[in-house]
């Protein structure tokens, strides 16, 4: 099978695909990032009073003679704080926006389809209906895993801390990413910051989403 | 299904991205090797950009293979004109000298195929991902004999 459109027009039509899916909306995630910024100071600020009544130490360095059912118990409540801080701003933004990034996809899908001779239809069927609903739900899952990896986290620096005869603040410059931000949890041998992870979810999705649309349409 | 990498280069995209652009890649077998997906966040495996966050490269998806080509060698040369136009500041991608044979692969995936010492399970993308290591550390595009040969010393068959 040969393309109708001759080397010119194909140019064109990349052209005006790319304008889209780089002009794709520039979605608010301002709620998101507050949400982070209270979580980093709730670390900063409050988190070390409760810690410091939690934990034992002795001349100034973590004490390995805090009961591990007292570690386990401070780093639940980091890992809740960070859920009841952050989930309630990232699920409104995922719900608020991922229906618009489906429909910047069929766009893009017409935009891709013509190199084939496709024409592709721009309204919603019951099954792009489904498939939005169904990447939102998933979404929202695999937030809620990041918040059982931030326990693990914060689990693992301290536990590596009160190992090696730290005190708190080694602990805090653990879990300080190299942006400064709290860290969230660790991707590959990098600590990623939750700032960065939320960075990286408003900046990435609008593009992965209508790429699912534009990818299910073409086809 | 097969796609191919776009993007608008400036004089700032990076040359990882430069090289990718215009390849014709096969779907299933982009998905196979985790789409390059190995760094995107919370791992998750995914064919379609972005495979990082905010990295730029986009993909066009194409049910003909043919077609597919014949776009990558419209975008591809069209890059390259503007690139020995001046138009960009950018150095020749490893495709830029031989970007004709290079956006046509077929003639080479067929002779790799029915070369005995390569196994069957060896796929097209394996074959066009040798040919690019081949061509990044050589700076040409390789005979059948010397892709090969190529494959049996850079690659573990019994693996892959």
């Amino acid at each position: 099978m040969k393309s109708k459109l001759n080397r010119s027009q194909m140019l064109k039509l990349a052209k005006d695909f790319s304008d889209v899916y780089y002009n794709l909306p520039n979605y608010k995630a301002d709620k998101m990032y507050k949400a982070v910024m209270a979580y980093d100071r709730w670390f900063i600020k409050d988190m070390p009073e409760i810690a410091y009544k939690t934990l034992r130490f002795k001349g100034g360095v973590l004490s390995p003679l805090t009961p591990m059912d007292d570690i386990q118990a401070l780093c639940n409540l980091m890992a809740r704080k960070s859920r009841d801080m952050l989930l309630p701003a990232i699920t409104d933004w995922t719900y608020d926006y991922f229906d618009d990034f489906y429909r910047k996809g069929i766009e893009l899908a017409q935009l891709n389809g013509e190199l084939e001779g496709k024409t592709i239809p721009s309204n919603l069927t019951k099954e792009d209906k489904a498939i939005i609903e169904i990447t939102i739900t998933q979404e929202i899952d695999v937030w809620k895993g990041h918040f059982q990896k931030h326990y693990r986290q914060v689990e693992r620096e301290l536990i590596g801390a009160i190992q090696m005869g730290k005190d708190f603040d080694f602990f805090l410059a653990r879990m300080t990413a190299p942006d400064a931000h709290i860290v969230g949890f660790p991707y590959g041998n990098s600590r990623y910051s939750w700032y960065e992870h939320v960075r990286r979810y408003a900046i990435g999705r609008p593009k992965m989403v209508a790429t699912i649309a534009q990818q299910r349409k073409v086809k | 299904m097969y796609g191919v990498y776009l993007q608008p280069v400036t004089n700032d995209t990076s040359f990882r991205n430069l090289n990718l652009i215009g390849d014709v890649v096969d779907i299933d077998d982009l998905m196979d090797s985790k789409g390059g997906a190995k760094s995107f966040c919370d791992g998750q495996v995914s064919a379609t950009p972005p495979r990082y966050a905010d990295d730029g490269m986009n993909m066009l998806f194409f049910e003909s293979r043919e077609v597919a080509e014949e776009f990558s060698r419209a975008i591809r040369g069209d890059l390259m004109s503007r690139i020995d136009g001046g138009e960009i500041i950018q150095p020749t991608p490893i495709w830029g000298n031989n970007f004709r044979l290079y956006a046509d692969n077929g003639a080479m995936l067929t002779a790799i195929r029915s070369n005995p010492d390569i196994p069957s399970t060896f796929t097209d993308s394996q074959i066009e991902t040798a040919i690019d290591d081949y061509m990044l550390e050589t700076g040409k595009y390789p005979t059948d004999k010397q892709l090969v040969k190529w494959i049996q010393e850079t690659r573990n068959l019994d693996i892959e």
